[in-house]
This record gives C-alpha cells, sequence and structure tokens, in this order.
C-alpha cells in the first residue's frame, strides 16, 4: 500500500477503513504492519467520535444510579485512589502527581491496552529493614497488614471513620481476637480451606462483618514481589460476580499456621465464599483470578 | 410551574454539558493527580451518563452496576492520558464506556433493540430542556451530524457504534453488500469526526 499524499484513492480508503477499525475495536486488533501505517490521532479522533455518537444515540432514556449503588461505586473508587497512593509511597515516591504523569500520553504507548486491566505491576522497590520495620518483619504476617492498613487508612478517611479502624489495629493478637469472636458471635461459621496440601479454615460473622483465616501450608511469599489477597464473594458462583469484595492483602512468612484478620472492606450482608489470590504488593482493585491458591466455600 | 430550563436534571447536565466548563473544571486532571475529593464530584457530573450508556447493556441491575464499575475503573486508570484539546471529559469517559459495553455485549451474545435509536432521530423526540444546551455539546453536534447522513449510511453507523456488530453481521441484517457497509462506516465515522473537529475550533476560537 502506498501512504503518503498522492496515495491512490483505493490505497487511502483501505488506510482509512484500518483507522475506523482501529478506533471502534482497538489498535490491538490491527496487525504490526498495519499498525506502522495508520495515523495514531486520527484514529483517536474517530474513536472519539465513536463515543460521542454512543453518548447521542446509545442511550433510551436517562437513568439515575441507584443509591446504593452509587455508595459502593463511591467506596470502589475511593478506594482505587487510595491504593495508588499506596502504590505510589512504595516506590518510595512522595509525589504522586509525577507518578502518575508518568503514564505515558496516548500514542506512545500501546493504544490496544487503552483500559487495560492487565498492565504489569510495577514492582515495589526492594528496601532494607529500618530498626523500625525490622520489628514488624519478623512478626508474622504483620506488614502486609500494616501496609493494609495503609490502605485502610486512606480509605476510612475520606469517610470519617478513623476511631473504628484505629480501635481494631489496636486489638491484641489475632489468635486472642479469633477467640474472641468465636466465644461472644452467635452466628459465626467456619469453613475448612477445599484445597489439597492446606489446612486450617475461615472463621466468619456475619452480622459482625469480621473473622479471621487460619492457614497452614500455604508458600511463603516475599511482599515485595507478590502478596496474598483475600476476596470475600457474596454468592457460591466466582464467574457471576465480577467485583468481590477484597478481604485484604497479607503475607505467609514462616512455616506452620498463620492467622490473618479478615479486613473487608464494605459490609457483605452474607458471606459465601472466600478466595486467596496471589497479587502484586499492595493487592489490586480488580484480581485477574490467574493464581488462585485458596477456596473456602458454604458448599 | 416549572419552565423546561427548570426541569433540567443534573442527568441532564451530564449527558448535554457544555466541554468548556468542564475544561475548566478539569475534574479528570484532579482524578490523575490523586485527588480524593474527585471521587464524589466525578460521580456527581458523570454516574448519570454512565449509568444511562451502560443500562441497554441488560435488565439486569446487577450486571449493569458490574459494568459501571468497569468503566469507573478504567476513568480512574486512564485520566492521566486524556487531554482537552481534542475531546471533552464526557466524551473521553463515553468513548470508555462503549468499549466496555460492547465487550460485555458481545461476550454475552446480545443485541440491542434499534427502536430507541429511531426514535431519538426522529423529528421532535427532543426535548426542550435539552434543545437549550444543543450548540455547547459535543453528543449533541454528533447527533445532528448523524442525522444528516444518508438513511443506510445512518443506521450501519448505528449498528456499528451503537450495537457493536461486525461488518459481517450488518451486511446480513441489512442487505446492503459488505464493501458498502465498510465504506458507510468509514465515510460516517469520519463525517462526525471531521465536524466534531469543526466545532472545536470554533469554540477555541471564540475562547
Amino acid at each position: 500500500m502506498m501512504v503518503g499524499p498522492g496515495m491512490p484513492s483505493r490505497d487511502r480508503d483501505s488506510l482509512d477503513e484500518l483507522e475506523a477499525i482501529a478506533a471502534l475495536e482497538g489498535l490491538g486488533v490491527l496487525t504490526e504492519r498495519q499498525r506502522a501505517l495508520v495515523d495514531e490521532e486520527r484514529v483517536r479522533d474517530l474513536e472519539h467520535a465513536a463515543g460521542a455518537l454512543f453518548t447521542a444515540l446509545g442511550r433510551a432514556k436517562v437513568h439515575e444510579a441507584p443509591e446504593d449503588a452509587e455508595r459502593r461505586l463511591e467506596d470502589l473508587l475511593s478506594i482505587q485512589v487510595a491504593a495508588d497512593a499506596h502504590e505510589a509511597r512504595r516506590r518510595g515516591n512522595s509525589h504522586l502527581h509525577d507518578t502518575l504523569r508518568d503514564v505515558p500520553q496516548r500514542g506512545a504507548v500501546d493504544p490496544g491496552a487503552f483500559g487495560d486491566e492487565r498492565a504489569a505491576p510495577t514492582p515495589a522497590p526492594r528496601t532494607e529493614p529500618t530498626p523500625e520495620t525490622r520489628g514488624l518483619r519478623a512478626a508474622p504476617g504483620l506488614l502486609g497488614w500494616v501496609a493494609a492498613a495503609a490502605l485502610l487508612i486512606a480509605t476510612v478517611v475520606a469517610y470519617g471513620r478513623v476511631a473504628s479502624l484505629e480501635q481494631r489495629l489496636g486489638e491484641g493478637p489475632a489468635e486472642l481476637r479469633l477467640q474472641e469472636l468465636v466465644a461472644t458471635t452467635p452466628d459465626v461459621e467456619v469453613l475448612p480451606w477445599a484445597t489439597d496440601g492446606i489446612s486450617g479454615d475461615v472463621t466468619w460473622s456475619n452480622t459482625k462483618n469480621a473473622g479471621f483465616l487460619r492457614i497452614e501450608g500455604l508458600a511463603v511469599n516475599d511482599p515485595e514481589v507478590t502478596q496474598y489477597q483475600l476476596w470475600i464473594f457474596r454468592g457460591l458462583d466466582p464467574s457471576a460476580e465480577a467485583h468481590p469484595v477484597s478481604g485484604g492483602v497479607f503475607d505467609v512468612d514462616q512455616e506452620g499456621q498463620v492467622i490473618v484478620p479478615i479486613d473487608a472492606q464494605l459490609e457483605l450482608g452474607r458471606a459465601g465464599m472466600f478466595v486467596v489470590t496471589v497479587e502484586k504488593p499492595g493487592g489490586v482493585m480488580v484480581s485477574e483470578r490467574e493464581e488462585i491458591v485458596l477456596v473456602a466455600s458454604r458448599v | 410551574m416549572m419552565s423546561a430550563t427548570d426541569r433540567r436534571t443534573e442527568c441532564d447536565d451530564a449527558l448535554f454539558m457544555n466541554p468548556r466548563s468542564a475544561q475548566e473544571t478539569s475534574l479528570l486532571a484532579r482524578v490523575a493527580d490523586g485527588d480524593p475529593s474527585a471521587v464524589r464530584d466525578v460521580l456527581s457530573r458523570y454516574s448519570a451518563l454512565v449509568w444511562s450508556l451502560s443500562s441497554s447493556l441488560s435488565k439486569d441491575p446487577h450486571e449493569v452496576e458490574d459494568v459501571v464499575q468497569d468503566i469507573f475503573v478504567d476513568v480512574w486508570r486512564s485520566a492521566a492520558r486524556y487531554d482537552p484539546a481534542v475531546a471533552s471529559e464526557a466524551t473521553f469517559i463515553a468513548t470508555i464506556a462503549r468499549r466496555r459495553v460492547i465487550d460485555r455485549r458481545r461476550r454475552a451474545g446480545r443485541r440491542v433493540d434499534p427502536e430507541p435509536l429511531e426514535e431519538e432521530l426522529a423529528p421532535g423526540a427532543e426535548d426542550e430542556g435539552l434543545r437549550q444546551v444543543e450548540l455547547d455539546d459535543e453528543a449533541l453536534q454528533a447527533r445532528e451530524a448523524v442525522a444528516q447522513l444518508s438513511g443506510d449510511r445512518r443506521r450501519v453507523l448505528e449498528m456499528s457504534v451503537v450495537e457493536g456488530l461486525t461488518h459481517r453481521e450488518i451486511a446480513a441484517d441489512t442487505g446492503i453488500p459488505l464493501g458498502t457497509v465498510k465504506s458507510h462506516i468509514r465515510r460516517g465515522l469520519a463525517e462526525v469526526s471531521e465536524k466534531l473537529k469543526a466545532r472545536r475550533g470554533v469554540m477555541e476560537d471564540r475562547s
């Protein structure tokens, strides 16, 4: 195909067609050779034209968000903001603005990945333990929970619930709190892990929206490379729930049993299934569910 | 008695807002900067837009809620790429919404009912409140542009852009030859794009 001002009209039509396809389907659908031919700025303009058309034609009438759905959405986005800030801090960059602006401009990156959730996580820099953090690292799972707590604090501040979070963080060893939960909560349930080679269970109370994981046999993780993340599903079919509630990230840094408090970031009502995945440090908003290591379910 | 202008709701404002005001407030820049207070402001301004665009996906409110969440998470991840010189914030968000809704629709193997789209284009179908902001709105500009296309071209463009049908599906549905379908899509989209660009030029000259 000849490209340029003097190109034959047939070639111009072919190029226009490629650009329209890229605008509607994403540049990712083009071959490398096709992609080298198209004008990405023009593709972007066509893509926005499609967006404007979608607004103009793609709605039958104005729909209001249901109030409870709006609240869940606000929670989700607040957690996203907190997670971004947390990730920026993990990278040792105190200027979130600069971190976010490091995102390559559209056109310089693969626009096929526009809105792609599969972007590879950026590994956090390895930091040497300071006298302050060394003690934390020695405690089972604590460093991961400090990270999770930082994330939660940022989230909770927005909702004025700092006091209750501080109380939760200051409540003694997990094992004692687990015993207390079992002794004082009538609706507490215990669901064993349905995973070969892993022993332990999930202790959960729907009324308190709280619980604990007991795990033995899960591989020790390096918290600067990966962390475990708990997901709580309301139902029993994970494929039907795109957005389970995160129960926080945690680490397994010793052999033997670990007890991890569940930090459900939203009210669940009723929990049906608990799933642990391996994620990047700090956890993710939406898991790709590529590495599921533990499952406990009501059935 | 309330006037037509009074009856305009915040939803209408979100759907048909003035792009210049969107640029001035620069909500997506605040999102990109990690400003926690942007969450409520973005939802206040764009939640109705996204819910409205997503509502055609399914009658199941949970499914609609899922795609709305996906869209807003994408908005947060993509906000740093927003350029006010090339689109309004509402159009940028609608572009993300379009991708997500069509992806979901395709995965579910669903089609949309085309009837409401025809109604949208019918003379007199617009209400007074929306007409008042016509000149300042990219979506309305796009609607005007597409209304000027020939019947076949307009329908083919709707089937492709809004319903997400493939070239072959459109050819099979309409009986229009495949080559003509492709031509309608590329020319129709280009015409709308050119009109939006021309309008942006006029707005820049005014400002």
